[in-house]
């Protein structure tokens, strides 16, 4: 379960740059929940997810999850809880290391690390198993350094990163974004059989209507750092593009083209 | 030209023996550099805080081994301070690096007391732990080799554990180690501690090695260790964590030969770090200079 309370993001406070990013935004989220942020530049989507992880803290307000209180936690303890793919196929993984090395870090995190060998058959096997399930054939190519993957196999990685220790909230920033249309399919499609297969609260940020109509059973749109509108259910369901155009008043055109 | 291979010849043994110190303080600037992406100028101070540490602590009366332990903490300390003064002030790696060595440089004639300190009167390392003489080169050499391949497979082993492993992705990707749950503060101020721990060992055996500490023996030590790393990598290449690890070795032991036979030739001992330093700029300018994608050395800000 995520609770994000009451909360506000201020940036350059007194200053003539002064831009509120959330603006007193409250958002519950039950376990398992699947739920669409929409919003135009601006609105504090990105603000939202970044709080949540701990890469900015909130000026006031709480992050709730599963009952802990991570509002003032740096990044690095909040791992334990939260997972994310990276918009940028570069962020989520370590491209000087091997894809082996990369599923054992993520696979350890949230716990304490040792020093014992990072990597054994065991693990091995477990990796081997998981990357299959991406049908890249990254399996057979697990001492391959990651900086060689293309974009897409990289943002799959990236995926099956974020999704092996189970984590209490999933945070995806728009991590399709920068993949082309094919690539970007297919890394949505092993997304979505990922975070059903292990039923994880999940966060996704998208400029996509299309996948926000088509994925989660809830879709918030943010405007200027609030909670514009929600809805979920068979209000959700029955949802297509021009009623969704046509109740959230989208007037930013760069949201329709997208 | 028969008499400058002659002249190299008799040398390689002592040059060999020494290079192998040098190699310590080669890994110690390989990890900063390579492994946690933090260019670390540090050494230039840290070397000579272990040999002066070293030095003023024999003389004080401790046996060699405690002497070479304080030593390698203090140098330890000395890099953990410039992993701090970047994180929690802000300022550029390199800069914090130059900040500290020039420090270190007061620190290292406080200790000392004076500039330069004779160890003849005093028992070294070497005598203990092969209960003989310091001017045995075969039992020397032996000694150094021993010491630097156990140093150099336990970081091997290291960089292989999950510490290890995490203290690299630190170096590859800040943004995805903290998000893996890795305090990339605590991985960047043990890992420089580390280097510098690295350097201070070099620093103390060397002092204890030649009889003597100098103030000023760390000048110019940071492009000597760099050039070898480079040496290395050229010929081991880096593309796996065994390669990058013995890099710093090989290179040091090929470096000094190097320079040897460059003395035996006929250059000028001042020159030798002109020479060095043209080496390390065409190395890491020539692939520019061709179009390729320049290999720099990267800043963390």
């Amino acid at each position: 379960m995520l609770e994000v309370s009451d909360a506000v993001k201020i940036f350059h406070r007194g200053t003539v740059n002064e831009r509120p990013a959330l603006n007193g935004l409250s958002l519950k989220l039950e376990s398992g929940d699947f739920t669409a942020v929409i919003g135009s530049n601006g609105a504090g989507k990105s603000t939202l997810l970044n709080a949540i992880a701990g890469d900015i803290s909130i000026d006031s307000g709480s992050v709730v999850v599963d009952g802990n209180d991570l509002t003032s936690a740096p990044t690095h303890r909040r791992a334990k809880w939260v997972a994310r793919v990276f918009q940028d196929p570069l962020g989520g993984t370590a491209g000087t290391m091997t894809i082996e090395e990369n599923l054992a870090l993520a696979a350890l995190r949230g716990q304490s690390h040792s020093l014992s060998l990072g990597l054994n058959a065991q693990r091995r096997d477990y990796y081997r198993e998981l990357l299959a399930t991406l049908g890249l054939g990254l399996e057979e190519r697990l001492t391959s350094k990651v900086e060689l993957l293309s974009g897409g196999q990289r943002q799959s990685l990236a995926l099956i990163m974020a999704i092996i220790t189970e984590p209490a909230v999933l945070l995806l920033d728009e991590h399709c974004a920068a993949l082309d249309p094919k690539t970007a399919g297919i890394v949505m499609d092993s997304t979505i059989k990922a975070v059903e297969a292990a039923g994880l609260t999940t966060v996704m940020v998208t400029h996509n209507m299309q996948h926000a109509i088509d994925y989660g059973n809830r879709l918030i749109m943010l405007e200027a750092g609030q909670l514009k509108l929600s809805m979920d259910g068979d209000e959700k369901a029955s949802l297509d593009v021009e009623s969704l155009v046509e109740r959230f008043h989208i007037t930013d055109d760069k949201i329709l083209l997208s | 030209m028969m008499e400058v291979f002659n002249n190299f010849y008799n040398l390689v043994p002592v040059t060999f023996a020494q290079s192998l110190i040098y190699a310590l303080v080669a890994a110690g600037i390989m990890i900063p550099f390579r492994i946690l992406n933090f260019p670390d100028l540090t050494s230039e101070g840290s070397f000579p805080l272990g040999g002066s540490l070293c030095a003023a602590l024999l003389m004080a009366g401790f046996n060699p081994y405690s002497a070479t332990l304080l030593a390698v903490c203090g140098a330890f300390v000395a890099g953990c301070c410039t992993a701090l003064i970047h994180l929690k002030l802000k300022i550029n790696t390199l800069l914090a690096g130059i900040l500290v060595m020039t420090m270190l440089f007061s620190v290292n004639l406080r200790v000392m007391g004076k500039s330069n300190v004779a160890l003849f009167s005093v028992d070294n390392l070497l005598e203990k732990v092969w209960v003989g003489s310091s001017t045995d080169l075969a039992s020397m050499i032996i000694m150094f080799v021993i010491m630097v391949v156990v140093i150099g497979l336990i970081l091997f082993w290291f960089f292989k554990t999950e510490i290890g492993m995490s203290m690299r992705a630190v170096g590859a990707n800040l943004k995805m180690a903290s998000a893996q749950g890795i305090n990339t503060w605590a991985y960047t101020i043990v890992g420089l501690g580390i280097a510098n721990a690295l350097n201070g060992l070099a620093g103390a055996v060397l002092v204890q090695q030649q009889g003597y500490a100098d103030v000023n023996m760390g000048l110019g030590i940071l492009i000597d260790g760099l050039a070898a790393v480079i040496i290395g990598e050229t010929l081991l290449g880096r593309h796996e964590v065994w390669r990058q690890v013995a890099a710093p070795f090989l290179g040091s032991v090929v470096y000094y030969q190097l320079i040897s036979l460059g003395l035996a030739a006929g250059l000028e001992p001042s020159d030798i770090k002109l020479a060095t330093g043209i080496f390390v700029l065409i190395t890491l300018g020539l692939p520019v200079l061709r179009g390729g994608t320049a290999e720099t050395l990267k800043l963390r800000e």
